[in-house]
């Protein structure tokens, strides 16, 4: 079945150490990022935003099990002109946070470190220590277009499409163990290179508008709850 | 019919329990990788090449499928919000069967 006889030594040298160090090196991530980032502190009155928004949502779609008189207390309490906290906290002036803000520097310095040195440090490792073995075939038929994603470092023309090198095992490997992870580790865990990956992208894609602007949602809220036509439901 | 008029209702309410949900959203991710697992080590043993892992990987999604409908006495709805228990994030799930099918066919098949 197999027209290419590889030798055992590459299995146990070769093979083996990239699937266990790439399973080592995610699980250290992990750790290493536990011990470095520090909990995101969140502010008393963010939360307080938060739970006001969520009250207000819930009147608007559950007011109509009340009385007319409790949901009008209710949206008294929280749209008065003066004292009802969704109006208060239109008037709050705005504070975005602040990208000079050396604190925040540091974390996202911190997070790229973190992405950085072992994609950088452990990839060119790998790369280096097991550059130019055929490691593996795939049990299944592919076309010659993953040639070139399979076969990275190894330049043969008239190799089968199916085997795959060493280079290419890795990425596999940082690819596939994603979910085993989240099986190790639980489902917040920062083992993983791609994910963190997609996570800098996104974070780049949104660097336009950081955080909603709360007054924004203090805004609709308010009109929405103002706009609402009572209807006793029972 | 009963059903039917409180799914409607369901939806307009959004009376689900997001933290519940999440964390039945959890246990299901951790089934379909050990499952996929699992398939994928049984693949790679058995030597199956072409479609037939893949065949292979396909049933035993069905019998996951049928463990989870069983497990929610028929009333997946009541559990999550609208996803069918037979595409459930096939991706992650490819993805680990793939990588323990080439790891184990090749740790016992090719060398």
């Amino acid at each position: 079945m197999t027209d290419l006889l590889l030798d055992p030594a590459i299995r146990t040298w070769v093979f083996l150490p990239i699937v266990v160090i790439t399973f080592f090196i995610g699980i250290l991530r992990h750790y290493v990022s536990l011990l470095l980032m520090n909990k995101k502190k969140v502010e008393l009155e963010n939360i307080a935003d938060g739970q006001y928004l969520l009250r207000a949502r819930l009147l608007r779609e559950n007011g109509r099990f009340l009385p007319k008189t409790s949901f009008n207390a209710r949206r008294q309490y929280l749209c008065a002109e003066e004292t009802g906290y969704l109006s208060k906290a239109q008037q709050r002036p705005a504070k975005g946070p602040n990208p000079m803000d050396p604190s925040q520097m540091t974390e996202m310095l911190k997070g790229n470190m973190m992405n950085m040195i072992p994609m950088i440090v452990v990839g060119g490792w790998i790369n280096w220590t097991f550059s130019g073995f055929v490691t593996t075939r795939v049990p299944f038929p592919l076309t010659l277009k993953f040639k070139a994603m399979l076969q990275r470092g190894v330049d043969l023309v008239s190799l089968d499409s199916a085997w795959v090198s060493s280079a290419s095992w890795y990425f596999l490997c940082m690819f596939g163990l994603r979910s085993i992870y989240t099986l190790v580790l639980g489902s917040e865990n920062a083992a993983d290179q791609s994910k963190a990956m997609e996570d800098q992208m996104a974070m780049t894609g949104s660097a336009v508008n950081p955080q909603a602007d709360p007054r924004a949602a203090f805004k609709g809220e308010w009109e929405a709850l103002q706009m609402i036509q009572h209807q006793f439901a029972l | 019919m009963s059903d039917k008029s409180s799914k409607a209702e369901k939806k307009n309410d959004e009376c689900y329990n997001t933290a519940a949900i999440t964390n039945n959203v959890e246990a299901l991710e951790f089934g379909r990788t050990c499952q996929s697992c699992a398939a994928g080590m049984a693949a790679g043993i058995l030597g199956l090449t072409g479609f037939q892992g893949f065949i292979l990987y396909f049933i035993s999604v069905g019998i996951q499928a049928v463990i989870w409908n069983v497990k929610s006495q028929g009333n997946w709805l009541s559990y999550f919000p609208e996803r069918n228990s037979f595409t459930w994030s096939h991706g992650n799930g490819l993805l680990t069967f793939v990588l323990l099918w080439v790891f184990f066919y090749g740790m016992v098949h090719v060398y």
